[in-house]
């Protein structure tokens, strides 16, 4: 992977635990959606910054 | 596509979601799918938005063509998802897993069964839990076919959709299969989509 997500894009934490992970956007494909384990389990919102989609 | 289809902008017509019971929920409801949740009817069933479904079954068409076929798993504890489940991935040429899901098939490099996929397809996030769990640990992001009471604990994108239904079930995963084909570009149009929806669907 070239420019790896550091942060989770929801809440802004450095994504760092093994449940965290990271995908291309579902909406737009071009950015790049990573997500804390915190927020997964809460299931926290995202939205992508590229074309609006709002999960998950 | 009919003129139906154009009017509503719907990936098949409106009918065929509505008699396959596509947007049929449960009588309880989970705080994680009330952003999908169209109404409650009046014997207390909450039913599921169509227009959500039908957006999200294109997202994750065009998610899970990001990937090469081998690297999508897709799993169904339950027994009316099996069927389903074996037809998408003959039809997009990618892993499946249908019946009771064997711990450490995401985890357990020794085991003969053992995989790794980069993305994983649940049916229901409560009764494919072993599989949720696994691939939560293996970094995998997770689709998930969620039902009015499911929670969406740990899922990366929402299916919105009756995963208890024989005929919804067959309905949800034949649209996957042919989206998923068209993003790809291993079809042209919704025609050259030749399975039949039928084939789909578990015997009773």
């Amino acid at each position: 992977m070239a420019n790896p997500v550091k942060k989770c894009i929801s809440c802004g934490v450095p994504l760092t635990e093994p449940q965290d992970t990271s995908f291309s956007c579902p909406g737009c494909g071009k950015t790049k959606i990573g997500r804390c384990t915190h927020c997964r389990i809460q299931s926290a919102n995202y939205l992508c910054t590229e074309c609006g989609f709002e999960g998950p | 596509m009919t003129d139906d289809q154009n009017a509503s902008n719907l990936l098949i017509e409106e009918d065929v979601y509505l008699t396959s019971g596509v947007h049929i929920g449960t009588q309880q409801k989970s705080a994680d799918m009330k952003d999908f949740i169209f109404k409650v009817r009046s014997d207390g069933l909450y039913v599921l938005d169509i227009k959500k479904t039908d957006e999200r079954i294109r997202v994750a068409a065009r998610m899970i063509s990001k990937f090469k076929p081998e690297e999508v798993l897709v799993v169904s504890a339950r027994q009316y998802g099996q069927k389903p489940v074996r037809e998408f991935s003959n039809n997009i040429k990618c892993s499946a897993f249908p019946g009771r899901f064997i711990p450490g098939t995401l985890t357990n490099p020794s085991l003969d069964v053992y995989m790794e996929p980069r993305i994983l397809i649940v049916t229901d996030p409560a009764a494919d839990q072993q599989a949720l769990k696994e691939a939560v640990s293996s970094n995998v992001p997770i689709v998930g076919l969620c039902d009015a009471n499911n929670e969406t604990k740990f899922v990366d994108l929402v299916i919105p959709a009756n995963n208890k239904g024989r005929r919804s079930l067959a309905v949800v995963y034949w649209l996957l299969a042919r989206e998923v084909l068209k993003e790809r570009g291993d079809i042209e149009n919704d025609s050259d989509f030749q399975v039949d929806m039928k084939d789909f669907e578990a015997t009773l």
